[in-house]
């Protein structure tokens, strides 16, 4: 295990070196802000970018600006989004285009298509731009969809006040409450306490069956938002989302794992509690040599390794992207990405969590960080089908060998 | 032996053994896919687009293809 870590660990900081290298010296500017002037205005002729904030300023006064420049604290679930807008003299908008954003593309898709984008046109800069009144909201994208519009409509109403002269009432805070992460932390104090304190109780297997149902309605189907790799990729990487749901799950996954293991393997995740679920089908079980078996096990680390040298190498998260439940809850994935969530599903039929301990970048992480612990003999009914005294790192906490 | 056959009578080690490796390879494809859909496909329907155009259009009034090379005349 320490060999693994430390390897990992090599790396993933030589691809980070490599990466910011790429970044620096290869790569030209990423943005050419003038190439999306005549889309977004193709009558302005626009002159040099200038002012505080820097605008685009055209002879009939039409005005374009990158949002960055005006609003960079907005934040999606991966960092900025970058929208190069359009503004009429009467402050209402012409135009505009997404430029750069690292949101993952299976949730966005939708919000990048220029008949989304449209709705956006005509509205004034002192319009509310509620979502699913003014704005459509995109189920599963909730988080990206709202940065997008209060990126648009915060960096509107300044530069319409500095460069134009309007004058708006001011904003009243959060147009929208934000309870999902309430309702994220609830599901996880229950479910951590239930494995940490309630280990006695007889029932002690149906309260983790509860919690890995609403594991798969709340997180899974509800939020959409299972903890991934990606979110640790956007961490390290210096793209922490402002949404306060993003910011809940990944700090709670990461302390759990430090005072628990694979807690959260065993008791929340979704893709997890659907395998397990499929597993329990009475079908024949495939009898694994146990030398097979922990060989095989290590496959999961190297796929990490592989992702963690193409995204920290590219900057880019959604190279990384191979998560099966990524596909299966955002309900977006091409074939091949669908065939791996059939795929990994299927073979539950005869190989208990089969994702879980060979394939998962989350299991591989959360085993990477879990500490050694005794305690867990494992029995014949182990849904890791961990022999006995396994690694901790393989072992998600179900309580079944230690209640 | 037929092919479905020699399936059929594989024992459990050799079942699991290819079913791990060709999610290994689904996975391998989903990463490539991701660089490549990235990378070059954008350049590759560039290319299609410009050449069914200049077969349709330009070459019939004896023009070139545009090579799309303007972006390496930028400073």
């Amino acid at each position: 295990m320490l060999k693994l870590r430390l390897s990992i660990s090599i790396i993933a900081i030589f691809s980070l070196i490599a990466g910011y290298g790429i970044q620096r010296y290869l790569r030209g500017p990423q943005i050419d802000e003038r190439s999306y002037l005549k889309d977004l205005a193709p009558e302005a002729r626009f002159l040099e970018k200038q002012g505080n904030p820097p605008v685009y300023r055209a002879h009939d006064n039409t005005i374009a600006f990158n949002t960055f420049d005006v609003l960079p604290q907005v934040r999606g679930y991966a960092g900025p989004i970058k929208v190069m807008v359009a503004l009429d003299r009467d402050a209402r908008i012409l135009g505009l285009r997404i430029v750069e954003h690292h949101e993952t593309k299976n949730y966005v898709h939708y919000m990048e298509l220029p008949a989304y984008l449209s709705q956006f046109i005509g509205k004034y800069a002192g319009d509310a731009f509620e979502l699913d009144k003014d704005i459509d909201s995109i189920t599963r994208a909730t988080v990206s969809v709202k940065a997008l519009a209060d990126t648009v409509k915060g960096s509107s109403r300044i530069v319409a006040a500095n460069a134009l002269g309007k004058t708006f009432p001011a904003l009243s805070g959060t147009t929208q409450k934000e309870y999902a992460w309430m309702g994220y932390s609830v599901l996880f104090v229950f479910a951590l306490s239930c494995s940490l304190f309630l280990k006695r109780l007889p029932h002690h297997q149906r309260l983790r069956d509860a919690s890995l149902a609403a594991g798969i309605l709340v997180i899974g189907i509800y939020l959409s938002s299972p903890f991934s790799i990606l979110h640790v990729f956007n961490l390290v990487l210096l793209r922490p989302s402002s949404s306060i749901l993003w910011l809940v799950i990944v700090a709670s996954t990461l302390i759990s794992v430090l005072i628990a293991g694979r807690f959260y393997c065993g008791w929340l995740c979704p893709f997890g509690a659907i395998a397990e679920f499929i597993g329990r089908i009475p079908a024949r079980k495939w009898e694994i040599p146990s030398s097979t078996d922990n060989r095989w096990r290590n496959l999961k680390y190297v796929i990490l390794a592989l992702a963690v040298m193409l995204v920290f190498a590219s900057h880019k998260v959604e190279y990384g992207n191979y998560e099966a439940y990524v596909t299966l809850f955002s309900f977006h994935g091409n074939a091949l990405a669908w065939s791996l969530v059939a795929f990994s599903l299927l073979a539950n039929l005869r190989i208990k969590r089969f994702w879980c301990r060979y394939l998962c970048p989350v299991a591989a992480l959360t085993g990477l960080l879990s500490r050694e612990a005794k305690g867990y003999p494992s029995r014949s009914d182990c849904p890791m089908q961990n022999k006995p005294h396994p690694l901790i790192s393989e072992c998600i906490r179900c309580n079944r060998c230690s209640s | 032996m037929h092919p479905v056959q020699q399936v059929l009578v594989m024992n459990d080690h050799a079942k699991f053994r290819t079913t791990i490796i060709a999610a290994t390879i689904l996975i391998i494809a989903v990463l490539a896919y991701s660089v490549v859909q990235d990378l070059v496909l954008p350049d590759v329907e560039g290319y299609v687009q410009r050449r069914s155009y200049y077969e349709r259009t330009l070459s019939q009034k004896g023009l070139s293809e545009h090579k799309a090379m303007y972006w390496k005349e930028k400073p």
